[in-house]
């Protein structure tokens, strides 16, 4: 894609976004997007040629990599790797918990939104163990990692649980920082991380 | 079968028969046409009895649904817990669990169904909030299993991390394993499952 395709592509979807935002996903139309946008009726049928729902799922996939670049940056400069894992939950719970949009429209139409983000999901799932591998290897070579580590299998593992855990805190009180310590330390990476790491010793 | 014969099996039958005999034709209905198209008279025609009868159990179509899945939920529960009935350490245990649960789940033909064709009838059950209250339920549904190898207050935590991580795992188009593979599910259990129910947590003993 050309820098200005990927212009075009980046201003329809802030537009699909908006539109989501104001009338919910149901009552949005290709013309409102259009409306929004300024953008000609066929030119956002060149961009998404699966015109509304296309462009749905792509705005709602806009987003949620929106969202995970926002918690890359919120975990850049945490201490060690565990302190990042915590850093990172804490502030992505805030953060899904205070997404106006998102907690609208779970409200107003979780059956609609809720397969969205399903299908949407297996990108963050990639991202996020990219994103821990470099860092597990770090620990790898200072000797912090338990032996016979699988680093690629660990990363997707707590890509899962992190997934997992944002989307569904269970009885875990995911505002309390002495409660996701445990949760990082005593079970996220109670199989990666040798007791040592873990305990900052 | 003719009316006559409907009603001569219907009058034979003790009215816990008749109760399941509805579940169970209510299960198929939903395998076969989903949740949203499955009618009360589907389901009556399925479990042979009239719709008149099943309104004497059921006051209506939703409340057969959720007794059929209610029902269901509990012999999977029935069925993971027998699993784990002779394991002598934690590790077989969640192993036969993990096993046993990612069988039922892979395999069951009217789930399956609905979260490809109906995921917005399903998902609202299963994420965010609705995720909250699943694993508060599996906590407590399988504590008394994790009981038995770990401290009592510690089982409902125990249980739920161990769901937690068996459904993980279980999507389809993305796990890395299957985990209906016993020596697949082992491995998982073995690095990440039982280290974390290990009885001497690191940062909460400091």
């Amino acid at each position: 894609m050309t820098t200005s395709e990927l212009a075009l592509r980046e201003r329809l979807l802030a537009a699909a976004y908006e539109c989501v935002a104001r009338f919910g996903i149901a009552k949005t139309t290709v013309e409102d997007v259009v409306k929004e946008s300024g953008v000609s009726r066929a030119t956002v049928y060149r961009a998404f040629p699966g015109g509304k729902d296309e462009l749905l799922r792509a705005a709602v996939g806009w987003e949620m990599d929106r969202f995970f670049i926002r918690l890359a940056e919120a975990v850049v400069g945490a201490d060690d790797f565990a302190g990042m894992l915590e850093r990172g939950l804490l502030f992505a719970h805030t953060a899904v918990h205070g997404h106006e949009v998102l907690q609208t429209v779970l409200v107003t139409e979780p059956e609609k939104l809720l397969p969205l983000l399903t299908v949407e999901q297996e990108r963050p799932l990639h991202y996020i163990t990219a994103f821990l591998v470099p860092y597990l290897e770090v620990e790898q070579q200072a000797g912090r990692v338990l032996a016979d580590l699988d680093l690629d299998e660990s990363a997707d593992f707590l890509a899962r649980m992190i997934l997992s855990l944002i989307g569904s805190h269970g009885e875990w009180d995911m505002t309390d920082p002495a409660a996701v310590r445990i949760l990082v330390r005593d079970h996220l990476l109670a199989g990666i991380l040798t007791p040592e790491a873990l305990t900052g010793r | 079968m003719s009316s006559s014969a409907v009603a001569v099996e219907e009058r034979a039958s003790r009215p816990a028969d008749i109760d399941a005999r509805i579940l169970d034709g209510a299960m198929v209905c939903l395998s076969r046409h989903g949740v949203v198209k499955t009618t009360l008279d589907d389901i009556a025609r399925e479990a042979g009895c009239s719709r008149a009868t099943v309104y004497r159990y059921f006051p209506n179509r939703a409340a057969v649904v959720e007794a059929t899945v209610r029902r269901d939920i509990d012999w999977v529960t029935d069925l993971v817990t027998a699993s784990a009935e002779h394991a002598t350490t934690l590790e077989d245990a969640v192993t036969a669990m993990f096993v046993t649960a990612a069988k039922a789940i892979v395999t069951h033909t009217a789930l399956q169904r609905a979260l490809d064709l109906e995921p917005e009838v399903v998902l609202p059950g299963l994420s965010f909030e609705g995720g909250d209250r699943m694993f508060a339920e599996i906590g407590g549904r399988f504590a008394p299993v994790f009981a038995r190898f770990v401290p009592a207050e510690r089982a409902p935590r125990a249980a739920e991390w161990s769901a937690r991580v068996l459904l993980a795992y279980l999507h389809p188009d993305r796990a890395p394993f299957a985990m209906t593979d016993d020596d697949a599910a082992r491995a998982l259990v073995r690095r990440h499952v039982i280290p974390a129910l290990s009885p001497t947590p690191t940062a909460s003993a400091r």
